[in-house]
């Protein structure tokens, strides 16, 4: 019914002499186009599916665990988990990094495809935190790897990392995805 | 424990076998290191000290120190026994043919300490990188600030005493 009368307000349209040609398209198309920019639509559809790597290093992980599960629910962001790394855009460092473990981090961002972000999650991960003074400590993950957003706290709540997935999104959005500007370590 | 000790020392005369008695804290006895295996050995066939709780490192100001927890489940009781070793030249005999687990404990307090456990089969760094420099539990260690390509300084000094930043 709802289809029959806007057919009819259309020829009611077409009737007129003086109806602008482009206003009548509009009104043709108006259900089922949108009119944007090409980074814009492509940038929507990065920001909304923010795949992030299952990888945890500490107690952090346990945070990120609660942010993916059902009370906090990262998958209504478009963010869901990936097992491998090729498949991921990002990766959220949760916990205190090790110089062992340092390496092993920067192979499984390399493994990543461009384009790549990186979430830092809480003090181990952004300085060190507790353990900077131990002496298989990494004091920042901002050594090894070009971190994008921090969030701070030990743990951080899931609430905060889910502010932070928002403003990596903010970021992501205002990126010109066509000509992107090279992460500088 | 002290009967255990007097038990020791007539069974083993040879040996420098001292009792610490402590007014806290767990007893122990120290053992001379060239009998350190015969002696454990017969704590665990003879006086069925079964099981070894635990085995770990210490430094002390003059010594490094290989310290052994047995436990028997027969009796319930259990012994610490200690063996002091020189910095210089840290080597002592391998417990791991009484129990194979000891020797991921001797790994361990030889990744730790630099502890050198003689005919272990396999002995290298467990937690540590193997191109790790230096033992990190020791008294003069001093923190890498560099480790491979990674810059590991910090970003604001820190005003702990007797950590770091001394090159």
């Amino acid at each position: 019914m709802e289809k029959r009368d806007h057919i009819e307000t259309r020829e009611e349209y077409r009737t007129k002499e003086n109806e602008v040609q482009e206003w009548s398209a509009y009104q043709k198309l108006s259900d089922n186009v949108l009119f944007t920019s090409l980074d814009k639509i492509l940038n929507l559809g990065r920001a909304n599916s923010l795949w992030y790597l299952l990888f945890g290093t500490a107690c952090c992980a346990i945070e990120l665990m609660q942010t993916g599960g059902p009370r906090a629910d990262l998958d209504r962001f478009g963010s869901v988990f990936r097992p491998t790394p090729r498949q991921c855009d990002l990766i959220i460092i949760a916990g205190t990094v090790t110089l062992k473990m340092a390496s092993r981090i920067k192979i499984l961002y390399d493994q990543m495809p461009e384009p790549k972000y990186v979430i830092s999650m809480g003090s181990c991960a952004n300085c060190g935190g507790l353990f900077d003074l131990g002496y298989s400590v990494l004091r920042g993950i901002d050594k090894v790897i070009p971190v994008d957003v921090y969030v701070p706290g030990c743990p951080p709540r899931p609430e905060a990392l889910t502010e932070g997935l928002l403003v990596l999104q903010q970021k992501v959005k205002n990126e010109k995805f066509l000509v992107k500007e090279k992460k500088s370590i | 424990m002290e009967t255990l000790h007097t038990r020791l020392q007539e069974k083993f005369p040879n040996a420098q076998v001292t009792f610490a008695n402590l007014e806290a804290g767990d007893h122990y006895i120290i053992v001379d290191t060239a009998h350190l295996h015969s002696i454990i050995s017969y704590l665990k066939i003879d006086e069925h000290y079964t099981i070894l709780m635990c085995l770990s490192g210490a430094e002390d100001s003059e010594f490094l120190q290989s310290v052994y927890h047995l436990f028997s489940e027969s009796s319930r009781k259990k012994v610490t026994l200690k063996v002091r070793l020189p910095k210089d030249n840290p080597e002592v005999e391998t417990i791991g043919d009484l129990w194979p687990g000891a020797y991921f404990f001797e790994r361990e307090a030889y990744d730790l300490f630099g502890i050198i456990y003689k005919n272990h089969p396999d002995l290298r760094r467990i937690m540590l990188p193997e191109d790790w420099i230096g033992h990190p539990l020791r008294k003069n260690y001093i923190d890498p600030i560099q480790y491979q390509d990674i810059n590991n300084e910090r970003a604001y000094p820190c005003d702990v005493p007797n950590v770091t930043e001394k090159k």
